[in-house]
C-alpha cells in the first residue's frame, strides 16, 4: 500500500468552450499532507472533484495504485473528496438530516468508521438531528470534515474545510487532522484561502494559478528557496538579473522583488551590495507568485 | 457489479422511508374521517378506503421521485463516492421494489375490505402491473427531461405529469374498478395482440428511459 | 517545549532550538526521552515530517540517538556540547551583527565596549 499513488497525467478539463484546467499533471504520493492553493477561480475545485472521479475529465488520464479513477468503483473507493456544503445549493445532502447524511456517507464508503464519526460529532458538539441547510457555515465545515476524516481513505479531499470555522476550531481541526495523520498515514489534499496558519501543517504545497500547476514543492523547502530582496533600483536589477522573478514593486528609487534561489545557494550572496534580504512567509510567497497586478 | 449493493440498500431505504411516510398519512386521514362519519367503523372500510389512496399515492411518489432524485439525491451519491451506472440502477431498482411494495399493500388492503372482487384483481393482474410499469416509465420521462434540459423544467414536467396522472386515476378508479361490470366488457373486447402491446409497451419504455437518462447523466457534471 | 513558534526562521531550526533549550534549562535531562515527532507535530500544529526534521539534526549532531522502537533519548554529555557549540556560535550570531550595526550607526569601539560593561 505504501507505494500507492495518485497521478494525473496531461488532465484537461472543459465547461462547454471554456478550458478551466490545462494538461495537469500531478502525482500525489501516499502518507503526505498537501496543502492546495489558488485564487478564486483558479481550478481548485474542478481539479478535486475530477481526480476524485466525481466528474469526468475532458481529456488526459487520472490513475490511482494505477487504476483508472473514472467509473471505477473500486479505485474510487480509495479516493474521498468531501464536498463543500453550502445552503444555496439545491442538492441532497441540504435538504437532509445531519445523522442522515453520515448513514449515507457509511452506505457508500467502504472503510467508514462510525465510532469516529460519533466521536468527533460529539467533539464538534455538532446536532445531528438538525437539517444541514439549517446549519450554520461553521457546522457545515464541520460535517464536511467528519464525512473526510471518518471514510478513512487512502486519499481524501478536502475542499476549504475550515472556510467557516473560528480560529479555535480551526486550530482544533488541524490538531485532529494531525492526529489521524499520526495514526493512519493517509494522504490529505486540503484547498485553502487561511494560507498562513495552515502552512506548517502542509508537508508539500501545490500552487494552482488559471488552470495550471505553478509547482508542487516541500513546503520548507519552498520557503527556504524564496526571498525578498529590496534596495537601490539599479542594485536589486544587477542582483536579480539572472533570476527567476516573481514579482517586483517599486516606489521612488527604491525596488523590491521577490527572487527564487537557484538551486543548491542556501543564501544570497550580497557581498558589494547594499541591500536588504528578507525571508518570506508561504502567504506572502503566494501572493508574489498568482497577485499579478489586475 | 461493484457498489451495486450500497445502492440497491441505500435506495430501497430512501424509498421506503418516503411511501411508508406518506402511507402512514393516508391511513391516518382515512381514519380520521371513517371516525368522523355516521357509521359504525370497521377496520375494512378503513382499509377498503386506503387501498386506493395508497395506490394513489404510490403513483405519485414515483413522479415525486423522478424529478428529485436524479436532480437531487442522485449527485450526493456520486458525490459520496459511488459511481454512476451502479447509482442509477440502485435508483431504478429500489424504486420499483417499493412501487411492487405499494401495490401489494394497496391490493391487500383492497383483498380484505372486499373480499368478493378479489376475482376481478386476480383477472386484471397483467393490467394493474402494466400500469404500474406505465407510471415507471413515465416517471423515466420526468426524469430524463429533468437530467437533460434542468430542474425548473423537469419541475414544470413534474408538476403536468401529476395533475395528468391524477386525472387518470380517477377516471380509471371510478370506470373500471368501481364499477367492476364495465371493465369486464372492455377487457372481454380488446383484441389479444393490442393486449400484448399494452401490457409489454410500459415495460420496454420503461427500460427505454432508464438507458436514456443514463446516456444523459453518464458524462454530466454534477452541479453542486 | 511550550516556547511559541515564530515566522522569523524556518519551523524546523525552531523545534530543534527549543529541544536543545529544554536540554540547557534541565527541563529534559539527558538519558531522557524526548517527545515523539507526532507529540511535536501535534503540540505546534505543524506536520510531522517537520518536527522529524528538525529532530533529526539533533540526531546528526549527537544531541540525541534513536533507542529502536521506543523513541529518542538525549545523549549523556549533550548538555555541556550544546553549550559549547552556542558559544562557538555566540560569536557570529551576536557579536558580530552586534558590531555590523555599531559601525553603520558611527559608534566607535570604546563608546561600544563602555556600553557593554554598563549592561
Amino acid at each position: 500500500m505504501n507505494e500507492s499513488k495518485l497521478v494525473c497525467k496531461d488532465l484537461v478539463k472543459a465547461y462547454g468552450n471554456k478550458e478551466v484546467l490545462h494538461s495537469i499533471n500531478l502525482e500525489l504520493e501516499r502518507g503526505k499532507i498537501y496543502g492546495f492553493i489558488g485564487r478564486n477561480g483558479a481550478g481548485k475545485t474542478t481539479l478535486l472533484s475530477v481526480a476524485s472521479g466525481q466528474n469526468p475529465a475532458t481529456s488526459g488520464t487520472i490513475t490511482v495504485d494505477g487504476m483508472p479513477v473514472w467509473e471505477n468503483q473500486e479505485a474510487r473507493d480509495l479516493i474521498c473528496f468531501s464536498r463543500e456544503l453550502s445552503p444555496m445549493n439545491g442538492n441532497g445532502a441540504n435538504t437532509t438530516k445531519v445523522k442522515d447524511y453520515l448513514k449515507a456517507a457509511a452506505t457508500y464508503m467502504p472503510a467508514f468508521d462510525k465510532a469516529y464519526a460519533e466521536e468527533l460529532v460529539q467533539s464538534f458538539g455538532l446536532d445531528t438531528k438538525k437539517r444541514i441547510s439549517k446549519l450554520s457555515k461553521g457546522m457545515m465545515s464541520m460535517v464536511t470534515i467528519i464525512v473526510a476524516l471518518a471514510s478513512k481513505a487512502e486519499f481524501t479531499f478536502l475542499d476549504e474545510p475550515v472556510a467557516g470555522l473560528d480560529i479555535v476550531a480551526r486550530e482544533k481541526f488541524y490538531k485532529i487532522l494531525l492526529d489521524e495523520f499520526a495514526a493512519t498515514g493517509r494522504t490529505f489534499v486540503i484547498s485553502t484561502h487561511i494560507i498562513e496558519e495552515a502552512a506548517d501543517v502542509f508537508e508539500e504545497v501545490i500552487i494552482i494559478d488559471q488552470g495550471n500547476i505553478l509547482l508542487t514543492k516541500n513546503t520548507n523547502d519552498l520557503i527556504e528557496s524564496v526571498v525578498h530582496i529590496s534596495g537601490k533600483e539599479e542594485e536589486v536589477d544587477s542582483v536579480i538579473a539572472d533570476r527567476k522573478v516573481y514579482n517586483t514593486e517599486k516606489i521612488g528609487r527604491s525596488k523590491g522583488a521577490t527572487i527564487a534561489l537557484k538551486d543548491g545557494e542556501e543564501e544570497l550572496d550580497t557581498k558589494g551590495y547594499d541591500i536588504s534580504v528578507q525571508p518570506m512567509n508561504l502567504q506572502q510567497i503566494f501572493v508574489a507568485m498568482c497577485g499579478r497586478e489586475a | 457489479m461493484k457498489g451495486l449493493g450500497r445502492n440497491i440498500n441505500y435506495w430501497f431505504n430512501y424509498s421506503l422511508k418516503a411511501f411508508l411516510m406518506v402511507t402512514a398519512m393516508m391511513v391516518g386521514i382515512v381514519t380520521v374521517t371513517a371516525l368522523m362519519d355516521a357509521d359504525p367503523i370497521s377496520i375494512s372500510t378503513i382499509l377498503g378506503r386506503s387501498a386506493g389512496y395508497i395506490a394513489f399515492s404510490t403513483f405519485i411518489l414515483i413522479m415525486v421521485n423522478a424529478f428529485n432524485n436524479i436532480a437531487v439525491v442522485y449527485p450526493m451519491t456520486v458525490s459520496l463516492g459511488s459511481t454512476r451506472m451502479p447509482s442509477l440502477l440502485g435508483m431504478t431498482i429500489g424504486q420499483h421494489l417499493v412501487s411492487l411494495i405499494g401495490f401489494a399493500v394497496a391490493i391487500i388492503f383492497f383483498i380484505i375490505a372486499k373480499p368478493d372482487m378479489s376475482s376481478l384483481l386476480i383477472t386484471f393482474w397483467p393490467l394493474v402491473l402494466a400500469l404500474l410499469f406505465a407510471c415507471h416509465a413515465f416517471g423515466g420521462l420526468v426524469a430524463v427531461l429533468s437530467a437533460k434540459f434542468g430542474k425548473i423544467l423537469g419541475m414544470i414536467l413534474y408538476l403536468v405529469s401529476i395533475i395528468g396522472i391524477a386525472i387518470l386515476g380517477v377516471f380509471f378508479l371510478s370506470r373500471f374498478i368501481l364499477d367492476g361490470s364495465a371493465s369486464t366488457d372492455i377487457a372481454l373486447n380488446i383484441n389479444p395482440g393490442l393486449m400484448v402491446v399494452i401490457l409489454f409497451a410500459p415495460l420496454v419504455l420503461d427500460a427505454l428511459f432508464f438507458l436514456l437518462l443514463y446516456a444523459i447523466v453518464r458524462n454530466k457534471n454534477l452541479e453542486i | 517545549m511550550n516556547e511559541i513558534l515564530t515566522q522569523e526562521k524556518s519551523i524546523y531550526l525552531q523545534i530543534s532550538e527549543m529541544i536543545e533549550n529544554d536540554i540547557l534549562r534541565d527541563i529534559i535531562l539527558e538519558e531522557e526521552r524526548v517527545p515523539s515527532t507526532n507529540e511535536l507535530a501535534k503540540l505546534y500544529t505543524i506536520n510531522p515530517a517537520t518536527a522529524a526534521k528538525g529532530v533529526n539534526i539533533l540526531v546528526e549532531n549527537g544531541t540525541l540517538y534513536k533507542k529502536r522502537g521506543i523513541g529518542m533519548f538525549v545523549s549523556s554529555g549533550a548538555k555541556e556540547a550544546i553549550r559549547k557549540r552556542r558559544k562557538n556560535e555566540f560569536y557570529d550570531n551576536y557579536v558580530r551583527t552586534l558590531i555590523e550595526e555599531a559601525k553603520g550607526l558611527g559608534i566607535s569601539k570604546e563608546e561600544l565596549l563602555t556600553m557593554i560593561k554598563e549592561a
